[in-house]
């Protein structure tokens, strides 16, 4: 099967996916981080995708504070020259 | 988070596509076996984490691999590199409930008879069997927080075809 590439999620859409695992689980996010207790009520691969989509919702903010021009800067920057990339995952697995 | 302990990372979404489809285009699957996915979630803009990856085996014996992968970006200060701040491979008996992508959900904790994890809090720890949450301290013989997603389908497919346990193909022993 070819490998699928989602489309990225707006800071509309991730804010409301959170919403919505703040009312299923009766959990806010703050507490999610704060207390092992709570965090460890939600089934492990539900709070993974939780922690994902706090880290999403992260990102996008921190982009959308960023001036325009900056932002087309840091997708120039994004891609990296070659000697400075971080050793590969094989390497490191290896 | 203390990022020390996670040490596979990719320096931008592009290397992770990279090095995940050349490893993807040497991995020979049973004929019997179906995918779902692989699935990215791709970062929110440009190259830097967040991103995802998502994937399902599943075997006409009601078996299934589950395989997902998070990266969260470092600190600047560290080079905002992508690194896998969790993963989780599963390998047990497929539920029969899906998600709206047609992946396989999982019962809340249901069991496996393997599966690793890495995440933020609890750190790295296997389910083995009935035994859960069995942290690295316990173990001998294998490293999850290095542990390679290919390795681990390869492993299956190696206990599936050849009938060993999976405690001997994985080569771990669990400390009493």
């Amino acid at each position: 099967m070819p490998i699928q590439e989602l489309t990225p999620l707006s800071l509309v859409e991730v804010t409301e996916l959170i919403a919505e695992r703040e009312t299923r689980y009766r959990i806010p996010s703050e507490d999610l981080v704060q207390d092992p207790a709570k965090r460890r009520s939600v089934p492990e691969d539900d709070l993974a995708e939780w922690l994902f989509l706090l880290e999403q919702k992260r990102a996008l903010v921190e982009q959308s504070t960023q001036p325009q021009q900056v932002g087309r800067h840091y997708l120039s920057e994004a891609s990296g020259p070659v000697e400075d990339r971080a050793p590969s995952y094989a390497e490191l697995a290896a | 988070m203390q990022f020390a302990s996670y040490p596979v990372k990719f320096a931008s979404y592009n290397d992770f596509k990279s090095w995940f489809q050349s490893r993807y285009d040497r991995l020979t699957l049973p004929p019997e076996a179906t995918e779902k996915g692989p699935f990215y979630t791709p970062p929110p803009r440009g190259a830097k984490a967040p991103w995802r990856v998502v994937w399902c085996i599943l075997f006409p014996d009601s078996k299934y691999i589950r395989i997902c992968e998070n990266y969260f970006a470092t600190p600047k200060a560290q080079g905002g590199e992508g690194l896998r701040a969790h993963l989780s491979y599963h390998y047990g008996n497929l539920p029969t409930a899906t998600d709206s992508q047609g992946l396989p959900l999982r019962a809340p904790n249901g069991p496996s008879d393997l599966r690793m994890d890495v995440d933020k809090y609890r750190g790295p720890h296997l389910h083995y069997g009935d035994k859960d949450h069995i942290p690295q301290s316990s173990l001998d013989g294998l490293d999850i927080a290095t542990f390679d997603l290919f390795t681990f389908i390869a492993k299956i497919l190696e206990h599936r075809a050849k009938g060993k346990p999976l405690n001997e193909v994985f080569g771990f022993k669990i400390r009493t």
